[in-house]
């Protein structure tokens, strides 16, 4: 009978009404029939239950019932102890494990984060008071397995209850003393390091290496001095040409004239008395003599072309050396570095500096920013899933004047420590906090494997009335610097000191611009390519701006036109001089194949102007001597003709007819 | 499918007074407009599984709900919540809702969300009377006949031999579920 047992509810008297609901919530004909049947009418008008007789009919009713009282109405207390339990359960246990289990996941968390050994050690959690204390925090030093290489101690973090409520996290109060490389009582456990899924080899690495000459995009290497002097060298060669061919020509026909003087000379004279034959030698004398003083003009004229031609080239000299230096100028002066360029050295860097994880970190946050970027420049839309037809996953998010905790904030921030001070006010992240201010300072000081110093103040002001919406600087001295790629034996170091300010304006929080000042000094002598720089390398600065405005990155690196005089002298001195043909070499250009092969030219020249002195000199001397002889030859020929003419003279008188 | 099918017919022919299993059919329906994976659908639903309502018109209203409506409801959805976020009168009321601790996670201020909310609210009492009817007419015209159509071909079409067994079963075994 228990097994077929109908609810205390229905075992009652029912009024008419309850027992037509009754009726209504059953489904069959039959089911109905049988709850007429066995529901009789009292004499109160009520309706009793007369328990049937039959097993089959009792069965059939009570199952009926039972489903029917299944369906009532009203909280379903079993399930609503079930979720209380389930809830329950866990926070009651973690209010008792609390502590050593959130040590445990603690240290899990941050030995997973930071692949090496971390202790936690006296971790009191206030769960209530959203308040967690630390006697001592411990990151082993990857490298010392008895060091630990940050060591926090006394630890308090005051969290907000409120602000996690409005899905705000808040820490009221964050402080702590930091110690950098402590000793170890125990040698340090470090967790088993992840498979490297891929090592960077082959065109990866290769595209990533960092090379001085990289930083230069190629289509930015001023030619202007090798297009000069090409075309100098070009034109030289084609004069030079012109005149050597010209002037060998006439050299052979000097040369003839010159041999013919000769043979003019020693050739016998004339007997006295042959006065035709005086005639015939003092004019082919007066001939030669001729074209000696023609081919002394013409030697005149190629004296003058060489003249000519030496200007031109040493005009093209001039032209050249100072195409050059404006080239060199160009790219020490005006070096502006394409952004996805300075994108690639600073991953190129990061990744031999800092490892190939914090460069993946990098890229991630390029590629989100670009990407976030983009989603800003496009016109807004609700969100959608992926692929047509699946359900939208957010719509517009509509701002409302709440008072709101900020998103991330620390509100009171002190970590201090031997040469370390980190502090604080509501440091965080929220745009939507108006009136609220922000200050954080830092200062490293030759702790915590800081190479130097460093320091700096971040200020958020989120009044509209304030200048900048974000401020702040960052300055940092005497960092050790070396440029050694690894596949080149080209090396440079030295100290290094930066000095940067950066702010966001208030009316437009989407642009930004940086300024930094960054100073190379006490340099270290170089190696390879870079030999040249040596202790006595002054000190170079660099201005560096890096902008943000509508959306447009903009990157500028420049030297500080201060610097340019002392190094131009420096490397007019150390490296110009000595190596001229690095530095062309570094142009890629053939200006001093171009320069010297105009300077060939030009002692070409210098040999052809030394052939045409000779020719002059000897055209001269042989000039002299045909003169002297023409003139004696004139002496001995003009007295005896005029001797011979007043013979004749007197002679013809004789045979005069009267 | 063939769970499906077995528990839209169960539903309908459920016990229980027709409206109860019409308003489990309303509220699946507002489940359905509501996005889900959100805190306020999780809410929601956890609210009806503790209440005595029909829990297989529910859950079978909401998938196929689910399935249907969001191609057209969403986008209206969305506008409308955009609508009613950004009229003034809405600003008083929505910074109060919103400083009350803990109402920041509904993302009532998200426009898809509180325009889901609104329109599955405002459907209920519509959905209501559609299913009401709907209901009443299946069981007084279509659930006698179909059941015995059922019981007529069960014996030759195995898969209407499966219905039958499985309406059965999960009307007289599983009526709540």
């Amino acid at each position: 009978m228990k097994k077929h047992k109908i609810p205390r509810k229905y075992r009652k008297s029912l009024t008419e009404k309850q027992f037509t609901a009754l009726q209504n919530k059953l489904v069959s004909e039959a089911e109905k029939k049988l709850l007429e049947k066995f529901y009789t009418a009292d004499e109160r008008g009520r309706r009793v239950l007369t328990l049937p007789e039959k097993t089959e009919e009792l069965k059939q009713l009570s199952s009926a019932l039972q489903m029917v009282h299944k369906t009532r109405r009203g909280v379903r207390a079993g399930r609503l102890i079930l979720v209380a339990v389930i809830v329950l359960v866990p926070v009651v246990f973690a209010l008792f494990f609390l502590d050593s289990l959130a040590a445990s996941q603690t240290e899990k968390i941050l030995e997973k984060l930071t692949r090496t050994d971390v202790t936690v050690e006296g971790m009191d959690v206030s769960l209530l008071k959203a308040r967690v204390y630390l006697d001592r925090l411990a990151f082993a030093d990857p490298a010392d397995d008895m060091t630990d290489q940050w060591v926090l101690t006394n630890l308090d973090l005051d969290g907000s209850w409120r602000a996690l409520i409005f899905r705000r996290f808040v820490v009221n109060n964050l402080q702590g003393t930091v110690a950098y490389r402590q000793p170890r009582n125990t040698p340090a456990v470090y967790p088993p390091r992840p498979e490297k899924k891929e090592a960077l080899t082959g065109e990866k690495m290769q595209s990533m290496a960092l090379k001085a000459f990289e930083w230069f995009p190629a289509e930015d290497l001023p030619v202007a001095s090798l297009k000069v002097s090409e075309n100098l060298r070009k034109e030289s060669e084609l004069l030079y040409r012109e005149w050597e061919a010209a002037f060998r020509q006439e050299e052979k026909e000097i040369n003839v004239l010159v041999e013919r003087c000769r043979k003019f000379i020693n050739k016998k004279q004339p007997d006295a008395q042959d006065i035709p034959g005086w005639v015939l030698y003092v004019k082919e004398g007066k001939d030669l003599l001729l074209d000696l003083n023609n081919k002394a003009g013409q030697v005149q004229s190629y004296e003058s072309k060489i003249n000519e031609s030496l200007a031109f080239a040493r005009r093209s000299m001039t032209d050249a050396e100072a195409a050059l230096r404006e080239d060199l100028k160009k790219i020490e002066d005006i070096l502006a570095l394409k952004p996805e360029v300075m994108n690639r050295w600073l991953q190129s860097a990061l990744e031999t500096y800092l490892g190939p994880r914090v460069s993946r970190i990098y890229t991630l946050v390029r590629e989100t920013a670009a990407k976030a970027r983009k989603k800003n420049n496009s016109p807004a839309k609700p969100g959608r899933g992926s692929g047509e037809g699946k359900r939208m996953k957010s719509g517009r998010i509509v701002s409302f004047p709440v008072i709101l905790p900020p998103r991330f904030s620390i509100s009171h921030l002190d970590l201090g420590g031997e040469g370390i001070s980190v502090k604080g006010t509501h440091v965080g992240i929220d745009h939507h906090l108006a009136g609220f201010g922000s200050h954080l300072e830092f200062l490293l000081d030759g702790a915590a494997g800081v190479p130097g110093r460093i320091g700096g103040e971040i200020l958020v002001d989120e009044r509209e009335c304030a200048e900048s919406f974000v401020q702040g600087r960052v300055e940092a001295a005497g960092w050790s610097w070396a440029l050694r790629p690894s596949d080149s034996a080209d090396s440079v170091s030295g100290k290094m000191n930066v000095e940067a300010a950066f702010s966001v304006p208030s009316d437009d929080r989407e642009s930004f611009q940086t300024q930094s000042s960054v100073f190379l000094e006490n340099w270290q002598k170089g190696e390879g390519y870079f030999s040249f720089i040596d202790s006595s390398a002054p000190r170079l600065g660099f201005n560096c701006r890096v902008g943000m405005e509508d959306s447009v990155p903009e990157i500028n690196v420049g030297i500080k036109r201060e610097f340019i005089p002392s190094w131009l002298s420096f490397l007019t001195e150390a490296f110009l001089p000595a190596g001229a043909a690095q530095a062309r070499d570094a142009l890629k250009n053939n200006v001093q194949i171009n320069l010297d092969e105009i300077n060939g030219l030009m002692d070409s020249w210098d040999k052809g102007l030394g052939n045409l002195s000779s020719l002059d000199s000897s055209l001269e001397a042989v000039e002299k001597e045909l003169q002297e002889l023409l003139a004696n030859s004139d002496a001995a020929s003009h007295l005896p003709a005029g001797e011979i003419q007043s013979v004749i003279g007197g002679l013809k008188s004789l045979f005069k007819k009267p | 499918m063939f769970v499906l099918i077995v528990r839209i017919i169960a539903a309908l022919s459920a016990y229980g007074k027709p409206g109860q299993i019409a308003l489990a059919m309303a509220f699946g329906v507002t489940l359905a407009v509501i996005p889900g994976g959100t805190l306020l659908w999780w809410i929601l639903l956890i609210i009806l599984m503790m209440v005595r309502i029909n829990q297989a018109a529910l859950l079978v209203t909401m998938g196929l709900g689910r399935l249907i409506l969001p191609a057209f409801a969403d986008p209206l959805s969305e506008q409308l919540g955009y609508y009613l976020l950004t009229r003034p009168f809405m600003t008083e009321p929505m910074t109060s809702i919103l400083s009350v601790p803990g109402l920041m996670w509904l993302r009532l201020n998200d426009s898809f969300v509180f325009g889901a909310l609104v329109s599955g609210l405002l459907s209920i009492p519509f959905c209501f009377l559609i299913f009401r009817v709907i209901v009443g007419l299946w069981r007084r015209y279509a659930a006698a006949p179909f059941r015995s159509f059922i019981s007529r071909i069960g014996a030759r079409v195995p898969l209407a031999k499966r219905i039958a067994q499985g309406v059965r079963a999960v009307s007289r075994g599983r009526a709540s579920l």
